[in-house]
């Protein structure tokens, strides 16, 4: 149980930077999720606090300890791998105890730990297994299980769940969150799915092309993503994001509707963000985004619509309650929810505070 | 046979096939058999043409004599002599093939380490040159130490092997990175990596190569010929040759035909006892 201090973290490759000075506490207990596409750097970040890649520039100090020039095993850290990599020729049970046979604990500690670890993963039928002789998802558990028994200072877990089928994903997530709230670990998390990042993490890092976008609370991100990168990322479907060009708290669409907006930043050209979700049909008479639909999606609850914004090509999707009954090329006129606008600098993707 | 095999061919294209496994099985195994029946009967019967295809009935009589002497005789060592000779030069041979390349391939994939890739050619390039191109310098290194007429002088020049190290260098590169690095993050170091994951993980190709390696020991003939003078160092390939170099008549084709058999059975009883790792090695292709 430990703090993870990063500093200025930065990572190249034969010259090459591809993480750009990431910069961040995570507290005792605290479990961070760093998420992103994939080739942004995430997995590179968590193997160097790992100690599996060496930290080209910066500082990692975990427990009150710069661990740079330290070997994994001197770190104080548990890994999970995505492809789980369980020693295929030892039983469940040896695998959970190798790390801690190799620390030279009394073989009383061991089993009891083991047995734990065991008893909380539901693994105890299948200790005297080989790796092969299980299911995708009790190797996860093992995995998780010989991560565990460790007892680190810190937990790392690099994608663990992307090999399992849905069903098996959404039950391990939840099981993972109970094994955090039950057992307090620093807990450090890398997915490429957003799901698992909103629904686990205490605080996400969201990261592109090395850099990390934003470091905030799960509803911040939401709420007030930091970049378009950020709005577009996070949030499904994702927002939609166009350029218009603002003027005495008007701001002229693609395809030449003009909306009065509340809270307008500045003039000229800016990048406007709404989500599917805070879009809703317009009264009457109401200023509106004119929308020609193009499919509708319907998933039970909720419907979506997927359109274009009139007399543009740019597309637009909205949120519609499933009963809904509008279908292709039905022309609706919608309004955004005025708490919910998200202005961005049409040059650099930075939020502008409205 | 409840479940015909996919293979199965029907009718006449089967009996084809059949009679033409059946062929083969019999060119390959009728020589052998042929000297088992030879070595079954007496020299008078094989020196008078044609031998018979059943064995004789001097079986017992001509292994008892190649047992109890009757080798001594001619080449001056014990039957059982040879076979200790060469049963300690074939796995002194193998096991030290298998040392030496497990340790370079784990070096080359494993470590990194300056001019690592010129290391992994160096010894690749040694693959074309055959034992008999470095002939020479070899017999002078081993006069000058003094390995004439030795174990070691029989067994060191021919352990070190660039085909072990490559196939070894092709397996470990088929582990995952990801086992290196859990073993790396439970606390495993480089030896306990070998040891403990990387050994038990190569134990099916060990026995391959094992194999491979203790039939090439058994069977070497021209360096054991040129560093062993004295017959007491002869291996059962070597004394065989010996037996034979006197005049067709002279020679007790019984007794060379008893030492070939008994030359032939332990490389078959490798392969036999061996065998169950080969399947095994197959039907565990997960790693």
């Amino acid at each position: 149980m430990a703090r993870i201090l990063l500093n200025d973290v930065r990572k190249s490759y034969a010259g090459n930077q591809v993480i750009h000075g990431i910069t961040m506490e995570i507290a005792d207990g605290e479990f961070v999720v760093i998420v992103g596409p994939s080739g942004c750097g995430k997995s590179t970040l968590l193997r160097m606090v790992a100690g599996l890649e060496a930290i080209s520039a910066g500082t990692v100090e975990i427990g009150g300890k710069v661990v740079n020039e330290l070997e994994p095993r001197q770190r104080d850290i548990a890994m999970v791998f995505q492809n789980y990599a369980l020693y295929p020729h030892m039983s469940v049970r040896e695998n959970m105890a190798y790390g801690l046979k190799i620390a030279k604990l009394p073989k009383a500690e061991i089993e009891a730990r083991v047995a734990k670890a065991a008893t909380m993963l539901e693994l105890e039928p299948y200790l005297d297994r080989k790796p092969r002789a299980l299911s995708g998802g009790q190797r996860q558990r093992v995995a998780m299980g010989r991560a565990l028994v460790r007892e680190p200072a810190a937990l790392l877990l690099d994608e663990p769940l992307s090999n399992l089928d849905a069903k098996l994903r959404v039950q391990m997530r939840l099981q993972i969150k109970e094994m955090h709230l039950r057992t307090g670990q620093t807990t450090l998390y890398v997915t490429h799915d957003q799901v698992e990042a909103m629904t686990l993490a205490d605080r996400l890092i969201v990261m592109n092309k090395g850099v990390a976008e934003q470091i905030a609370t799960p509803l911040e991100v939401y709420q007030r993503p930091a970049s378009e990168f950020v709005a577009g990322f996070i949030g499904s479907p994702a927002m939609n994001i166009f350029t218009v060009s603002a003027a005495e708290g008007r701001a002229t669409l693609p395809g030449g509707a003009v909306l009065p907006l509340p809270g307008l930043p500045r003039g000229g050209d800016l990048r406007l963000g709404l989500r599917p979700e805070h879009l809703r049909p317009a009264a009457p008479g109401e200023a509106a985004i004119p929308v020609v639909l193009r499919s509708v999606e319907r998933l039970g609850a909720d419907a979506f619509g997927y359109g274009m914004i009139e007399g543009s090509d740019v597309p637009l999707v909205l949120r519609l309650p499933g009963t809904s009954g509008l279908a292709r090329g039905d022309r609706v006129e919608v309004a955004p929810d005025p708490g919910h606008l998200h202005f961005f600098d049409a040059q650099d993707g930075r939020r502008i505070e409205g | 046979m409840a479940e015909p095999s996919p293979l199965a061919a029907r009718g006449a294209g089967r009996l084809l096939a059949h009679l033409w496994m059946v062929l083969g099985v019999i060119v390959v195994a009728f020589p052998v058999y042929y000297v088992f029946v030879a070595s079954t009967h007496s020299v008078q019967t094989i020196l008078r043409p044609p031998l018979p295809l059943l064995p004789g009935p001097e079986a017992a009589r001509n292994y008892s004599d190649a047992f109890s002497g009757g080798i001594s005789r001619i080449g001056g060592v014990s039957l059982w002599r040879l076979l200790a000779n060469t049963t300690i030069v074939a796995m002194g041979i193998a096991l030290g093939k298998i040392a030496i390349s497990m340790a370079s391939a784990y070096a080359i994939v494993f470590f990194r380490f300056p001019l690592r890739m010129a290391c992994f050619w160096l010894i690749f390039i040694t693959l074309m040159l055959p034992v008999e191109v470095r002939i020479q310098p070899t017999y002078k290194v081993m006069v000058d130490l003094g390995l004439i007429d030795t174990y070691p002088g029989l067994i060191l020049p021919l352990i070190a092997s660039a085909t072990a190290t490559l196939l070894f260098r092709q397996f470990f590169m088929t582990i995952p990175d990801e086992l290196l690095e859990a073993a790396r993050v439970d606390g495993a170091g480089p030896w306990r990596f070998f040891k403990d994951i990387l050994w038990p993980l190569s134990l099916t190709n060990v026995a391959a190569i094992f194999v491979i390696q203790f039939i090439y020991g058994w069977t070497q003939y021209l360096w054991p010929l040129l560093v062993t003078n004295s017959n007491e160092m002869n291996t059962i390939v070597i004394a065989l040759k010996k037996m034979i170099s006197f005049a067709d008549a002279d020679t007790p084709w019984n007794l060379v035909m008893v030492t070939s058999v008994l030359a032939i059975l332990p490389p078959i009883l490798v392969v036999v006892l061996m065998q169950r790792w080969f399947v095994k090695g197959l039907v565990e292709t997960e790693k």
